[in-house]
């Protein structure tokens, strides 16, 4: 066959090759962690004087789907007649590195860029179980039904319970490593809700992603309390076999006296740079030789 | 290889090539028509502080005219004929109405005063003497400026905006009235609204780039309609204007917001349609894009209770 039938038939292969395309190869591949969960059914839990914060946590593990199709974790539970909280908090913390010198170390904000690549993102969802479009443990869905009008024509009704606010009005979600809540205000007894938290993200360094979990009765504010959004829930940094990676909440412990203003990241960021070979171990800061705002 | 050869394989792999064209079927034009407000629209009987009274048909009473499309218009949805709504989730909370497009004649700007905030449409007066002379010696509700002054012309309107905005004409300001119909005089002919002689009153209107929609069983299309949102009987104001959005002037003493349309307009009109209100009792059908002389008539009053 002369050069010219080659590349005709190259093209011709070419061209069909390229309309079955799912962009798979561009994703991580599959991890021992699975990449959609479902928990099953949970029972709000009430927090009170007899049960804390840190005894309601439920700690979890998520990777990577090896697909582009989306993981995450599901849950159901059935509606208590009142308000219901849903608090999740992936690992682990995340502050804005500063791009520029502040005016003095009064102004001066984190001295250390935070090591992004142990933090993922995942992304709160909750509303009827009824609409629920997804396969729990299987693949995960949305809260999305369709309406037909009179013409005939498909509106996409995103029926979506969590509502989180935002600089732009509700609808939005937190960013990486940082938690999410929302509270279904008057969630109706005896009817199950289902709530799907999607890993927007998995952390860089791993693909598998540890999270905490809250499901409590009554509104968020209330559990909260004043407390730092990000220090509600703590140890949520695991590893496989679900034990804490330790110094992880050390760090999370400096990290929140640093948000109340002990200014005490900075100390613990510069020793854990001269301690370990961040190369090699698990460092929480980041390369301090890398930031722009470097405190005398 | 033959020619022949050559010429099939080309044919194939130009065909599977065009396999993966996309072809989006949209369609998508400026679609033009006419809306038409009855002179009771326009009309209103003042009772002045001296004891006398005077009915005045007048397009400074045409407040923003709001116009959508729609599946279908229905009766007994509200008291007046409405677009069909989509389900209702929340007791209390009408359902979506989900246009297909809308547009506006008449837009709610910057009115460079504090106290014509959510009080002046574009497109109703000729200049801005007729603007303060409208407030003053109609209403009898003077504008006042930052200072708490009244305003005694029209041309200090036009210079605040000057000053506030750093525009150099009263065309870039957008309120008043430019010479429309290109007869080298700035009238009552050049509003949005123009007197048809007949007891009526047009205006023509362009939905920019609109995608059409059809029952694709039955052919018929979407449904044009629409409703005049009047002034408030005594403060004179526009209740689809949202005071708390809109361009912010906090220069010196001036701490406002100009107010702007709220958002959901279109998706819910009810909850901004009130008494007094005009409404489209005879929306328009389209049978296709193309469709000339579109025409709806502004012409049920609401009664809302």
């Amino acid at each position: 066959m002369r050069t010219s039938g080659l590349c005709v038939l190259a093209g011709l292969f070419g061209s069909l090759v390229a309309c079955d395309y799912t962009g798979d190869w561009l994703f991580a591949p599959p991890t021992d962690a699975p990449g959609v969960v479902h928990l099953g059914e949970l029972v709000p839990t009430v927090i009170d004087g007899e049960t804390s914060i840190d005894e309601a946590v439920i700690y979890g593990e998520i990777g990577a789907t090896g697909t582009a199709e989306p993981g995450g974790v599901t849950f159901s539970f059935e509606g208590t007649g009142g308000p219901v909280c849903v608090w999740v908090d992936p690992e682990l913390v995340f502050w804005n590195q500063s791009v520029a010198p502040q005016a003095g170390s009064d102004d001066a904000r984190w001295a250390y860029p935070d090591n992004v690549f142990d933090d993922g993102d995942l992304d709160l969802y909750a509303g009827y179980a009824v609409y629920y479009s997804g396969s729990p443990g299987e693949k995960m869905g949305d809260f999305e039904i369709r309406y037909e009008d009179s013409l005939g024509n498909q509106i996409p009704l995103t029926l979506n319970e969590c509502t989180i606010s935002g600089l732009n009005g509700t609808g939005a979600h937190s960013g990486r490593g940082a938690p999410e809540s929302c509270t279904l205000a008057a969630t109706l007894p005896g009817v199950s809700y289902m709530v799907a938290i999607e890993a927007w993200s998995t952390p860089l360094d791993d693909d598998r992603l540890s999270y905490g979990l809250i499901l409590a009765e009554g509104d968020c504010d209330d559990i909260r309390n004043g407390i730092t959004e990000e220090c509600v829930i703590l140890g949520e940094a695991r590893d496989a076999d679900g034990e804490m990676i330790p110094d992880s909440s050390t760090f999370e412990v400096t990290y929140c006296a640093n948000v109340e203003g002990a200014d005490a990241l900075v100390d613990y960021c510069e020793t854990e740079a001269e301690t370990y070979d961040c190369s090699v171990d698990h460092c929480f800061c980041g390369d301090p030789d890398n930031t722009p705002t470097l405190l005398e | 290889m033959s020619n022949k050869l050559n010429a099939a394989l080309s044919l194939v792999g130009a065909l599977a090539l065009s396999g993966c064209g996309f072809k989006e079927g949209l369609e998508i034009s400026d679609m033009k028509g006419t809306v038409v407000l009855p002179e009771e629209a326009l009309t209103r009987t003042f009772f002045h502080s001296d004891g006398s009274s005077e009915t005045l048909t007048d397009p400074r009473l045409i407040g923003p005219v709001y116009l959508g499309l729609y599946p279908s218009v229905e009766e007994g949805v509200q008291e007046y004929p409405y677009p069909e709504v989509g389900p209702v989730f929340e007791e209390g909370t009408p359902g979506d109405t989900f246009p297909y497009g809308g547009t506006s004649i008449g837009d709610i700007r910057f009115p460079c005063m504090e106290s014509l905030q959510c009080r002046v449409v574009s497109g109703r007066y000729v200049d801005f003497d007729a603007m303060q002379s409208w407030f003053s010696d109609v209403l009898e509700d003077p504008i006042s400026d930052a200072q708490g002054e009244e305003v005694t012309n029209g041309d200090y309107i036009a210079e605040t905006c000057f000053e506030i905005l750093h525009y150099t004409s009263e065309e870039e300001i957008r309120l008043t009235a430019t010479d429309r119909n290109e007869d080298d005089v700035i009238n009552l002919k050049d509003l949005d609204f123009v007197d048809q002689g007949d007891g009526t009153w047009a205006a023509e209107f362009t939905l920019w780039q609109q995608e059409y929609f059809q029952d694709e069983e039955t052919g018929k299309g979407f449904t044009l309609w629409g409703w005049m949102d009047a002034p408030s009987e005594s403060a004179y104001k526009f209740n689809t204007c949202d005071p708390t959005k809109g361009y912010k002037d906090d220069t010196y003493n001036s701490d406002f917001f100009a107010g702007r349309p709220y958002e959901d307009l279109l998706n819910f009109p009810s909850k901004y349609i009130t008494s007094g209100d005009w409404v489209s009792g005879t929306p328009y059908v389209y049978q296709s894009a193309d469709d000339e002389n579109v025409t709806i008539t502004l012409d049920f009053p609401a009664q809302v209770n």
